[in-house]
């Protein structure tokens, strides 16, 4: 099975950003630095959910707000600063789809597919039919799913979060992350097996 | 399959410049200051309008609370029975009945001639010094003497004082004062019907006969402002003279066989009435007494007055009742204190027609009051003696007259049989 990877901060990074955090928490003016730094991932992060550019530019103006107004209450917990914001946003972001009572977006790409399903089928047909086959059976699976399951998937696998980030932003335990994507992962490979199958026979 | 999610594969992204153009932090920093700071930032009382509208709704509730406590105050007036309604306030400069009332001496003023001033002799007081232009009309226009009419009543006794409605106490510092007077007249200037008034600079001095004791270091002028209704005290107002009394030779009085005199009193005319024991030459100024004199600026209700503070009396609740047992509202209850020439008023403060009295067990004082058909109510002195302090009220009863009082010598001679000691 493969594994998936992503840059952490290091130890010096983590301690000069607390620095700007402190500093911020002192003198609100001082936030725009933080505000700059993550302005652009905290957008990507909810227009991938909204695809909606205006929609988007509200949802994250409150998302920086509500974090300076909480920012006194903030506490470093091992996780970066980013995760306490991504929480923020994804708190703002199912608040959005409660009032509008729409269709929640989901964005994904299909190099995001090709892992996840390189992830639960060892088996090697022809690369173009089976990336086509995945995509129906990830999508099929998607539209099974509760919307905090989705997030899961969205955390772990779109946005390449560690379990203890996708935990913290979703306010549930480390394990509880990882046995939820451990479920979702069988049912996409009960899923695939049954759908190859299919295909293989006819 | 029900679609729940609108699934987009390798969607557009948005460019730098269009997340740029959201990026707005001068805008988070202003929402954020005014998420976190008050509304008002200036304090309300430094905005006019918001001051002139803090002082409207106080000025309005206050309104609105004094309407509400005025409104219950009548309600509980209205309730209290005829007799005692306001008698507090109806008791002042108002007899209590229409049938006493006290005589006024009236002095023509027409046989002041060229004197200035004018002496002039008054019966029962002493004698008046009227400098010639010493009244005015209220327009200010001078008023010759021989023109002008003093109406006088002397007050001195205490039941002339209940029915002339004299209050005989004064409150200082929330503290009442018993006044006991020396002197207290009404004293009013007429041209006709026309009230008069003193001069500016004007005063009129009244010499009071000679007295036969130590000078009263403790007495006061008062006048009464009967429109702010207390006494107003006039400093210093009068002066003693320590003098002997020019009607008499002293050396006549003295013994051949000592250096001393007899003490003589003298009666408002000069005359002795009685010889009192032999004193020593060196008392001489003592014995002689003195003679008030008192500098009057104002005319009205005059009185030379010692400030009695009640310290040593008992305050018990009181309800007056009747053969039945009923409670029995009346007028105002009023307490005469032997050697004491003042008289105290107690009013009942609720319906319940309960009085707090102040009396002083042991020593001789006489309580009664009036119903309203001009009965008088006197209570017996051995129901006072046995008053208790500490009871939520005593039941007292009263004896009540035959016949209504019709006048001051009737009254006198009912309390005179009806001692309440």
């Amino acid at each position: 099975m493969k594994t998936l990877t992503r840059q952490r901060k290091s130890e010096a990074q983590l301690r000069q950003e607390l620095q700007q955090i402190k500093a911020a928490q002192k003198d609100p003016r001082r936030f725009g630095v933080l505000y700059e730094k993550y302005y652009r991932q905290i957008f990507l992060f909810v227009y991938k959910r909204t695809h909606d550019e205006e929609v988007c530019g509200d949802i994250v103006s409150q998302v920086f707000l509500k974090a300076m107004a909480s920012l006194k209450k903030y506490v470093y917990k091992g996780v970066p600063f980013s995760a306490w914001l991504y929480r923020i946003a994804s708190n703002e972001v199912n608040q959005h789809y409660r009032n509008k009572k729409g269709e929640r977006t989901i964005s994904m790409e299909q190099t995001h597919v090709d892992r996840i399903m390189a992830m639960v089928d060892d088996d090697d047909g022809d690369e173009r039919e089976t990336r086509s086959y995945y995509l129906q059976v990830m999508i099929d699976t998607l539209q099974e799913l509760k919307p905090e399951e989705v997030q899961i998937i969205e955390l772990r696998f779109f946005e390449q979060r560690p379990f203890k980030e996708v935990a913290f932003i979703l306010g549930i335990t480390e394990n509880n992350a990882k046995v939820r994507i451990y479920r979702i992962l069988e049912r996409l490979r009960k899923r695939l097996k049954k759908n190859l199958g299919g295909h293989y026979e006819a | 399959m029900k679609h729940k999610y609108n699934i987009r594969v390798d969607g557009s992204k948005p460019t730098d410049e269009q997340i740029d153009g959201h990026k707005n932090f001068d805008r988070i920093l202003a929402d954020y200051h005014n998420l976190t700071q008050p509304i008002y930032r200036r304090p309300l009382y430094k905005n006019p309008r918001a001051f002139v509208g803090l002082v409207l709704i106080f000025v309005i509730g206050y309104l609105v609370f004094q309407a509400v406590e005025e409104e219950a105050e009548n309600i509980a007036l209205q309730e209290l029975p005829v007799e005692i309604r306001d008698a507090e306030q109806r008791s002042f400069l108002t007899p209590p009945l229409s049938g006493l009332s006290v005589d006024r001496a009236e002095y023509l003023l027409a046989e002041a001639g060229d004197a200035d001033p004018f002496t002039l002799k008054l019966t029962g007081i002493g004698e008046l010094s009227v400098p010639r232009a010493a009244f005015i009309t209220k327009a200010g226009q001078p008023v010759p003497l021989r023109e002008v009419v003093l109406r006088v009543r002397n007050l001195e006794d205490p039941l002339k004082m209940i029915a002339a409605g004299v209050p005989m106490y004064t409150f200082e510092a929330e503290d009442q004062y018993l006044l006991e007077s020396t002197v207290l007249l009404d004293l009013k200037a007429f041209r006709g019907n026309e009230p008069l008034l003193l001069a500016d600079g004007m005063r009129l001095t009244l010499r009071l006969p000679h007295r036969n004791e130590a000078p009263d270091r403790d007495l006061q002028l008062f006048r009464l402002d009967t429109a702010a209704r207390h006494w107003q005290r006039l400093s210093p107002g009068y002066e003693i003279r320590r003098e002997p009394h020019p009607a008499h030779d002293l050396q006549a009085h003295r013994p051949a066989e000592n250096d001393g005199f007899d003490l003589v009193e003298f009666d408002e005319n000069g005359d002795p009435i009685a010889q009192n024991e032999n004193v020593q030459s060196d008392s001489l100024a003592e014995t002689l007494g003195y003679r008030p004199e008192l500098q009057l600026r104002e005319l009205g209700l005059i009185s030379l007055n010692r400030k009695l503070r009640p310290q040593i009396e008992t305050t018990f609740s009181v309800r007056l009742v009747d053969d039945r047992g009923e409670p029995i509202a009346v007028y105002a209850l009023y307490k005469l204190m032997e050697g004491v020439n003042s008289v105290a008023y107690f009013w009942p403060k609720d319906k319940n027609l309960t009085y707090e009295l102040r009396y002083l067990p042991g020593v001789n004082q006489t309580v009664f009051g009036f119903d309203a058909a001009g009965h008088l109510l006197t209570v017996s002195g051995r129901a006072l003696e046995n008053l208790d302090a500490d009871a939520e009220f005593n039941s007292v009863p009263v004896e009540r007259s035959s016949t209504p009082v019709q006048s001051i010598d009737e009254l006198k001679q009912l309390l005179a049989g009806n001692p309440s000691q």
